[in-house]
């Protein structure tokens, strides 16, 4: 359901992706983690459509997501990482803006989208401009929009930002249900626990490459770390965080 | 031609090919022709040698008898049989076309293809257009080549030379209009019905206006020796046979070449693009091809056509998947944010200037002179308050202060260069159209010109030169409306350089308008390369659109 071949992208000298091959299958929830500037991002905003590859190729739903954009863009939903929204709109607003973009049915895209409001909280506000909005209010309404056009695939980097811990919990299960359900989810996120607990698979990126894959068991039993975190830190590079913090706070003092 | 099929939005590759077809469909047409003139020939070869014979022989023979003693009481002269060689050379060119070469309009071949390949109908149209005039111009050159010879001894190569290049142009147009009608008819499809229908219109035309057009321009020269200095403005707008009459005007000096260029460049480009844009971009098709062609427009590299003549001048519908969300961001920003609220409402402040702008004028103490003024015409106030509004809106959508969230457009499943059209068709439906209105309303109020045809004519003219203006700068600054930063407005010298090119256009209108519109041949010149104007800012904005949807990356 998602598939990149060989795919690069650089910003002037500056390799983001290199060569990145990743698959992700229907009703799989991929953990795609990575230090900060690993490419993470990158890779999700162009098989997102936003920005074009260098070299390579980006497949969603079967689609190249650079011949077939249109085709390739019904067929997934995305949360994005700055959790940019037009804040000028009502909720019920911009989950109408969407569903118009996505030609989606305007009776049942309307009942649909004041259902899921609803259910995340949001029936109170849903005629209310976001400028007072809470980060984790946009979020949720972000997710709304990501969920209305039923995709088949969905792009989430960094959904969990600003949500409260009971959010959270209903995101979480959302998504292994969603997954039962056959759909193929690409989750971005620097919340490690999250990612242990909910992803049926890891890969990790650094330096726009690929450096390790596999369910998070693997992934600790080829690194022998005892948690996800540790494992990440050996596979990224900082091997003792404890000494790094040690010299900030010298560097502090 | 690479670069002319480009140029006009065609696709070379298509082209080439549907015009090798157009030229098979030429040689076919002529090989049944020979046929039925002399039986079957062995090759094909025989068949095109025989046709060009039949055309020399054609053309001595025409020219023989306009100026041989046939008519020797009447006494023709030469430049009598130079137009009536036209003419009827122009005639067995429709005869030819409506009949020989038929295939080029109406075939099955183009059905065929129409059917399984994704060809582009403005490629489609071009190839036709093409391949008919290089038919047309190899019969007119060689059937008025023996009277361009004698013509070569009274009026040297100079005069010969233009009465030839008149006689082309006034081709092309015929041969545009023959093509652009009887395609509408067949609409491509061929069967018994329709090609019968083609060839009764076909006749009716041909015949309807040839025997009028004798009576016209003929008798009176048999009468009294002299032609007529005054014909019916109507005959010769919409009688391509009273066309050719101008030759004789050309060569008595009452009517000069630039004249005749400019009237039927005119003709040619209101007919080209009315049928280019409109006829061949809204492309009917049966309903067999059209589920054929309803498959192969849901991949993404062949583009429904759409009507672009509507696009340019009138209005156009658009999905609601690419208007609504845009209307939708529209009304929240008006109803939301400050400074657009106040921008926008500068659209109820034009009318209000245009309408006491001459009141102004004449409390400010040079009434006499202003009132003398605008007796021609609106001022050139009036224009640039147009003007400059409408570019300003033109920039204005394309802002927000929360043009960071408007990935929300990158990442969805519409064109991009559909949701880039929404500020262009913004404004100049929903401004352009009812700034005219009102301008044409003041300027009747105010009695600013002789008459209302001379207010309307006014009007017709700078509504043009607005369309084009608002294009052009629609394509320069290509770009998916509520997604630009507003450091934009803030790059002053870009909004100088838009004060300073309106200050020049309104007073380039002010000064020009009230001149093209002192007769009926310079308005038709002037509105014709207006319009052509306006067509190339429109290709020109496809064009940047179409780049810029290919570079188009949500980078913030």
């Amino acid at each position: 359901m998602i598939e990149t071949t060989t795919l690069t992208k650089t910003f002037g000298n500056t390799t983001a992706i290199d060569n990145l091959n990743l698959a992700v299958e229907p009703g799989e929830i991929v953990g795609f983690l990575g230090p900060n500037g690993a490419g993470k991002s990158t890779t999700v905003k162009i098989l997102t459509g936003m920005i074009k590859p260098t070299s390579g190729s980006a497949y969603v739903g079967g689609y190249d997501v650079v011949k077939y954009s249109l085709e390739a863009k019904r067929k997934f939903g995305y949360v994005p990482e700055s959790g940019a929204i037009y804040e000028v709109t009502t909720p019920t607003e911009y989950l109408n803006l969407v569903a118009t973009l996505h030609d989606l049915e305007r009776e049942s895209a309307k009942s649909k989208a004041n259902e899921l409001l609803r259910l995340f909280g949001l029936s109170d506000q849903s005629k209310q401009q976001m400028f007072d909005f809470s980060k984790g209010m946009k979020q949720k309404v972000l997710i709304c929009a990501a969920l209305l056009s039923d995709p088949q695939v969905l792009l989430l980097d960094e959904p969990l930002n600003g949500l409260d811990a009971n959010t959270v919990s209903v995101v979480k299960e959302l998504l292994r249900s969603l997954a039962n359900d056959g759909m193929t989810i690409l989750f971005c996120s620097h919340i490690l626990e999250v990612v242990e607990r909910l992803c049926t698979r890891i890969v990790i990126i650094d330096h726009g490459k690929i450096v390790i894959e596999g369910t998070t068991g693997e992934i600790m039993e080829q690194w022998q770390a005892s948690t996800l975190e540790e494992a990440f830190s050996k596979i990224t590079g900082i091997q003792d965080p404890a000494s790094v913090s040690s010299d900030i706070m010298k560097a502090l003092t | 031609m690479k670069y002319v099929i480009r140029l006009l939005g065609g696709n070379f590759e298509h082209w080439r090919v549907l015009h090798a077809l157009a030229r098979r469909q030429i040689r076919a047409g002529i090989s049944a022709w020979a046929t039925r003139g002399v039986g079957r020939l062995r090759n094909k070869r025989g068949a095109t040698v025989f046709f060009y014979i039949f055309l020399v022989a054609m053309g001595v023979n025409t020219n023989a008898l306009v100026s041989s003693s046939l008519f020797a009481p009447i006494e023709l002269g030469l430049i009598t049989s130079t137009w009536i060689t036209y003419q009827v050379t122009s005639l067995f060119c429709l005869f030819l076309l409506t009949t020989t070469f038929r295939e080029l309009f109406v075939s099955n071949d183009d059905y065929n293809n129409l059917c399984f390949r994704p060809v582009d109908s403005k490629s489609y149209f071009l190839s036709k257009l093409s391949a008919m005039l290089l038919q047309v111009f190899i019969i007119t050159g060689i059937m008025t080549l023996p009277v361009t010879m004698a013509n070569l001894s009274t009026y040297q190569f100079v005069g010969v030379l233009t009465f030839v290049l008149s006689n082309f142009l006034l081709q092309i147009t015929v041969a545009t209009l023959a093509l652009s009608l009887f395609v509408s008819l067949t609409n491509h499809s061929f069967s018994k019905g329709k090609t019968s229908k083609v060839s009764i219109v076909s006749y009716l035309l041909m015949y309807g206006m040839l025997i009028p057009t004798s009576i016209w321009y003929l008798l009176p020269k048999i009468r009294t020796g002299e032609f007529p200095t005054q014909y019916p403005v109507w005959a010769e707008m919409f009688n391509p046979f009273t066309w050719y009459a101008s030759i004789p005007a050309l060569a008595s000096g009452s009517v000069s070449f630039w004249t005749i260029l400019g009237t039927f460049l005119a003709v040619t480009t209101s007919i080209f693009v009315y049928v280019y844009l409109q006829r061949y971009a809204n492309l009917e098709l049966s309903i067999k091809v059209q589920q054929n062609y309803d498959s192969v427009t849901t991949s993404e590299d062949f583009e429904r056509p759409q009507r672009a003549l509507a696009s340019i001048l009138s209005f156009e519908s658009s999905p609601r998947r690419q208007s609504a969300p845009m209307w939708l961001l529209f009304r929240a920003h008006l109803r939301a944010n400050k400074k657009f609220r106040g921008t926008a409402l500068g659209v109820l402040v034009v009318p209000i200037l245009l309408s006491v702008t001459p009141i102004i004028l004449d409390l400010i103490g040079i009434g006499e002179s202003a009132s003398e003024a605008i007796q021609n015409g609106p001022p050139q106030m009036m224009y640039a308050f147009i003007l400059m509004y409408c570019l300003l809106m033109t920039n204005l959508l394309l802002l927000s202060s929360e043009f960071r969230a408007s990935w929300v457009l990158f990442t969805a499943p519409v064109r991009l260069k559909d949701l880039c059209a929404f500020s262009d068709r913004l404004v100049r439906y929903y401004l352009c159209i009812p700034y005219v209105i009102i301008l044409f309303a003041v300027i009747l109020a105010y009695g600013m010109t002789s008459s209302v045809w001379d207010a309307f004519s006014q009007v017709l003219l700078f509504a043009l030169v607005l369309n084009g203006v608002v294009m052009l700068k629609s394509g320069i600054q290509a770009s998916v409306p509520f997604s630009q930063g507003p450091e934009i407005m803030g790059k002053f010298l870009g909004q100088f350089v838009v004060i300073f090119v309106c200050m020049l256009l309104a007073s380039a209108c002010g000064y020009l308008i009230p001149l093209c519109t002192e007769t009926v041949q310079v308005f038709l010149a002037s509105a014709g390369v207006l319009l052509l104007a306006n067509v190339c800012a429109r290709l020109f904005y496809r064009w940047r659109i179409a780049r810029r949807e290919r570079r188009l990356e949500f980078v913030v």
